[in-house]
Parts: structure tokens; sequence; C-alpha cells
């Protein structure tokens, strides 16, 4: 098990050092000249040589790449062209405000998931079944983006029932995590139901039945186990999704989360601001993905065996 | 799952075939009927296969008819019908000179819908071949030599299907300001990986089977192999993921110029409809609804083609 985990870690953190390595060829090649975005049009040469000694883009490449990676391993990203401050400190305000609203997408979406999964894996084609078919489609298929646009229309605009923008408490959650719950939901939706279906059909189930157990708990109990694993899977696989429609969902709602950080510091080509965005983001990806094959282990004793 | 009900019903491709010009697996048996209409309704997946596809040929067909539909030109202002909402909105000024109403700037927004829809199809379209063509040849590659090649790609596969992709578009777009041959490139490189697994995972699964086997053994060549044996059954997997990713593709694209990172204006894009749209969506509802309401109903048909030909051609499929 030991060995299964520092397998994994090793993994994921080469898989961040690629990512790190990936977004700074990235900017450096294709974004040319950092000093020529910050500094006024018709600056002189002069000027421009000021610049970019204060940003070390002076420097051959190779020295460049060492000062950025011992900047980010002591936390360092550079200072951003628009707010004149730490980009560290500018992300790490807003971080908590994205994963509130993440986690609470997620949870919205894995549990009507479970609800309609289950109801329609009991009962294939009947009601509920048709209903959480109708709404995968329709998450499936409507821009993350628009549903949030409808959801201001219908439920701040018209009937005044949430905030429209910004944050101010929890109401402020509830229209951006619909929005983004839809876009989620309809893999979940899939992934629990198909399991549902295999563990209703197991020979165990119809033995828990033979013994008079009562119907709810072989669903959620029994048959439901079966889901447990599959879903975990298809949470890893959300995560990028959910970030991604949550940086969409917040420039809807004006939500002051990274991703109205990053659509600002985008339109204002804060060229330090996108790349630490990028990183943080990565590594919290790797991370939580390494959460979730620690996750697994603990469900599938099989993993541990093995390993 | 529904998996064995549909694999017990046989030969699944028959009807598939007429239908969608999809090439038939190795399940194709003597007892395949001739495609009929009636036949393809009845199978598991026929009806949605059938309303996808009608849905999206009306969609093609209004897109592509647009200078017969309207009179219009899409970017042409006429700044005394401004703001005036669709034919049924008669609190604001709903007319039948403008079906669908106007913007801020009397732009007729049934014309700017149907053309812009054809520009999503369009980069759509061509994400979908580039990342068709990456994703089926890193996979076929990939499956059929193996090794430390195979493993690298498959890293770079999960590396970008463990990232947001909207950062990373953000973070290319940032360093090389927008335009349609990044845009494309961008929506190119947003789905190979899928193409790349799955492709890869049906060579390997071919790979093991009798007649690759005895390929090998009258003396044929790795890549003869590939392309001329295995290739052709990994067509409908293909086939399948395509339809799954051209919507999600339209998607993006609306996402993308809805950020402002994607086409720009005044080219009509559905994206950009929304986000001019966004500063007077308490005054005029339908210039933020109707653009979107056109990329469900593209994204709605290819959807319910992509769940039937699902069900019809490889069940196995079905929780991808």
């Amino acid at each position: 098990m030991r060995r299964f985990f520092l397998r994994r870690l090793a993994q994921n953190l080469l898989m961040l050092a690629f990512i790190v390595l990936a977004v700074f060829v990235i900017m450096r090649l294709t974004a040319g000249d950092p000093a020529r975005i910050k500094a006024p049009i018709f600056a002189s040469e002069d000027v421009l040589d000021r610049y970019r000694a204060e940003f070390g883009t002076d420097t051959p490449l190779p020295a460049q790449l060492v000062s950025f990676l011992s900047g980010i391993v002591r936390g360092d990203f550079g200072e951003s062209f628009r707010y004149q401050e730490p980009v560290f400190s500018l992300i790490a305000q807003r971080l908590p405000q994205t994963a509130m609203l993440a986690l609470s997408a997620l949870l919205l979406a894995v549990g009507v998931a479970l609800l309609l999964g289950v109801a329609g894996a009991r009962r294939p084609d009947g009601w509920l079944d048709r209903l959480g078919q109708a709404i995968a489609a329709f998450g499936q298929s409507a821009p993350t983006f628009w549903i949030g646009l409808m959801l201001v229309l219908v439920f701040s605009l018209g009937l005044g029932w949430f905030p429209a923008v910004g944050f101010n408490g929890p109401q402020s959650l509830v229209l951006p995590a619909i929005a983004i719950a839809l876009a989620v939901l309809p893999a979940d939706l899939r992934v629990i139901r198909t399991a549902m279906i295999d563990g209703l059909a197991q020979e165990y189930i119809r033995t828990a039945r033979a013994f008079g157990i009562p119907e709810w708990r072989i669903t959620y109990v029994y048959a439901l186990r079966n889901a447990a694993l599959p879903l975990v899977t298809v949470v890893g696989i959300d995560l990028g999704y959910l970030l991604g429609g949550t940086i969409v969902a917040e420039v809807v709602f004006n939500y002051p989360g990274i991703g109205q950080l990053a659509i600002d510091a985008v339109n204002a080509r804060d060229y330090p601001l996108v790349q630490a965005i990028t990183i943080v983001t990565a590594a919290i990806f790797v991370f939580v993905n390494l959460g979730i094959d620690l996750l697994y282990m603990v469900l599938d004793p099989r993993i541990r065996i093995e390993a | 799952m529904s998996g064995g009900v549909a694999a017990a019903e046989g030969p699944l491709l028959g009807a598939g075939q007429g239908v969608t010009g999809v090439p038939g697996g190795p399940s194709t048996g003597p007892t395949a009927g001739r495609p009929t209409f009636r036949g393809l309704r009845s199978r598991r997946g026929g009806a949605t296969l059938l309303a996808g596809l009608v849905l999206f040929a009306l969609v093609l067909a209004a897109s592509l008819a647009a200078p017969l539909l309207t009179p219009y030109e899409p970017s042409r202002n006429d700044l005394r019908a401004r703001m005036h909402g669709p034919v049924w909105d008669g609190a604001h000024q709903g007319g039948w000179d403008h079906p669908l109403g106007t913007d801020a700037l009397g732009r007729d927004l049934f014309s700017r819908i149907l053309y812009g829809i054809r520009i999503s199809l369009a980069l759509a379209g061509a994400g979908l071949l580039l990342s068709l063509s990456l994703g089926v040849t890193v996979g076929l590659v990939s499956g059929l030599f193996g090794g430390w090649f195979d493993l690298a790609l498959m890293r770079l596969v999960d590396l970008q299907l463990a990232f947001p992709y909207v950062v990373l578009a953000m973070a290319i777009v940032t360093a090389t300001r927008t335009s349609i041959p990044v845009l494309v490139l961008l929506l190119g490189l947003a789905g190979w990986v899928y193409f790349a697994r799955v492709v890869r995972g049906s060579v390997l699964q071919e790979m093991q089977k009798d007649y690759v086997k005895a390929a090998q053994v009258f003396g044929a060549s790795r890549w003869r192999i590939g392309l001329r044996y295995v290739f052709p059954n990994v067509l409908p997997s293909v086939a399948v993921i395509a339809t799954l990713q051209l919507p999600a593709l339209i998607i993006f694209e609306a996402t993308l110029s809805f950020l402002g990172l994607g086409i720009q204006p005044p080219t009509p894009s559905l994206g950009g409809m929304m986000l001019d749209g966004v500063q007077y969506i308490a005054s005029a509802w339908w210039v933020i609804t109707l653009p979107g309401a056109a990329v469900l109903l593209t994204t709605l048909g290819l959807n319910l083609v992509s769940d039937g030909l699902r069900q019809l051609l490889d069940p196995r499929l079905q929780t991808v």
C-alpha cells in the first residue's frame, strides 16, 4: 500500500513538474517579451531594458528557468502587472471562495445524481429515470455560462430570490452552483445508474431480499456500495470540468474567485498572474487526484493487496 | 447495464450502417437485414438517433440557407430598430420584420444567429478534424507499437485529461492573442485525448484476436495489420467519440468567445453575441437567451445522435 502511494506521489509530482515546465515554455516562447506588454507602447529601448532587468528577462533562457523554478519552490510567483501586488497573495485571497463554490457544485451534482441514478436503476424507463435523462441531456447540451445567465434572468431579475452578482453570503452560491453542477451531472448520473443496475442484479441482493431485509436498506446500503468506486472515479474526472465550469460561472456571476481573477488577468495581459494561476490550478489538481487515489485504496482492497 | 441486452440482439451494425455511413464492425453477420426506417426505429437507440439527426439536419439546413431565410446582413446596423423584442414579445416592439428581434445596434438577431451557427459549426468541425486525426494517429501508433513511446503518450493524455483546459486556453491566448488559427488549434487540442485513448484501447483489444494472429503468421507487417485490419474495426468507436466531441467543441467555442478569448467582433459568433448581450440582460432578455438556445438546439441534436449511435454500435461505450 505504501509502495502504491509513493509511486502515485512520484508520478503526480512528475506531472506537476511537467506542467510547470510547459507553462514556462508556452509563456516565454509565445508571449515574446513581457517588458513590451507592461511598458507603454512607445517606450524607448532604455525603458524596455529597465523593465527587462526588473523581470529578469535580460538573462539567458536557462538562467530564467532556474530563477523561475526556485521562485516557485519558495512560493514566489512574482508581482502582478496590474495590481502591483505579489501574485501569490492575490491568489491566496481568492482561493477559498473558489473552493467553496466548486465544492457546493460537486455536492449538489453528486447528490442529485445519486437520487436520480438510484431511482432510474430501480425503475428503468420510469418517470424519474426519464427526468434524470432529460436533465442530463440538457446539462450536456447547454453551455454553463448560458445556464448561468438564464438562472440570473429568472431567479434574480425575474423573481428576485437570489443575488445576481458578487458574493454576500451563502445565498450567492446557489445559482452558480446549479449552473456548474448541471455540467457535471450527466457523467455522474450515467455512472451511478449503470453501477446500480449492475449492483441490483447481484446474487447477494436476491439473498438479502430472501432474508427479508427492507428494500431501502438493500438499495441504499447493499447495492449502493457497488457504485462507490465508479463514483470516486467519475468525481476525479469531473474535477477538470468542475474547475473549468467554476471559472466560467465566476465570470458570469461576477463572483470573487480565481476564475474572475484569471479572466481579468488575461484581458489585462497580466502575464505573471496568468502563469501563477495556471500552475496553482495544476497543483490543486494533482493533489486532489492524489487524494482520490488514496480513497481508492481505502475503498478497494484489491489495490492494497496488489501493491 | 443494457450491454447484455443489446449484444443479445445480434448484429448491431446492420441498420446503423445504411443511415450513418459507419463501416460495419466484426459483428455484422449474415442475418443483418436491409436497413429500413422502421427497422432502425425499433432498435434500442434507433429512435434517439433519428430524432437527433432530424434536429441537427434542420439546424444545419437553416444555417446553410441563411441568405434565403433572412434579408439582413448579419453585421448591418439599423439604429432606428434598436432593441426590438422577438415577434411574440409585443411589449418590446416585437414584429415580423425582425422575427427574433434586434440587438443594441439594431442588428437582426435571426440572421446573426444563423450566420453564428455557421461559424460555430465550421470552427468546431475544423477542431474536430484536427483532434480526430491527431488522436487516431496517436492511438494507433501507441496501441500497435507499445513500449516507451506508448508510455510517454499515455502520460501526456492523462496530463491533459487531468487539467482544466480552459485555464490552459487562457494562458495560450494571453501569450498569443486571439486569431482564428489559434482558436482552431485550441479546439483541436481540446479533444484529441479522447480519440487517442479509445483508439488505443480498441487496438489493444483487436490485437488479441485470432485474425490478427493469423495475419502475423502470414508475415503481415505491423503497419499493414494496423491500417488494413485493425483500423476499420476501430472506426465505430471513433464515430461515437466524434459525435460526442463535436457538440463539446461547439460549447467550448461558444464559451471561449463569451469569455472574449475566441471570435472577435464584428464576426457574428454565438458566444460573442451573448457577451454583447450581458450588459443589457435586465432590459433585453432575448439578446442573451436566443443565441444560447441556438447552441442548445445544435448540440442537443448532436448529443442525441451520439447517444443513439452509442446504443446501436457499441453498448460498452455507454460509460465513457
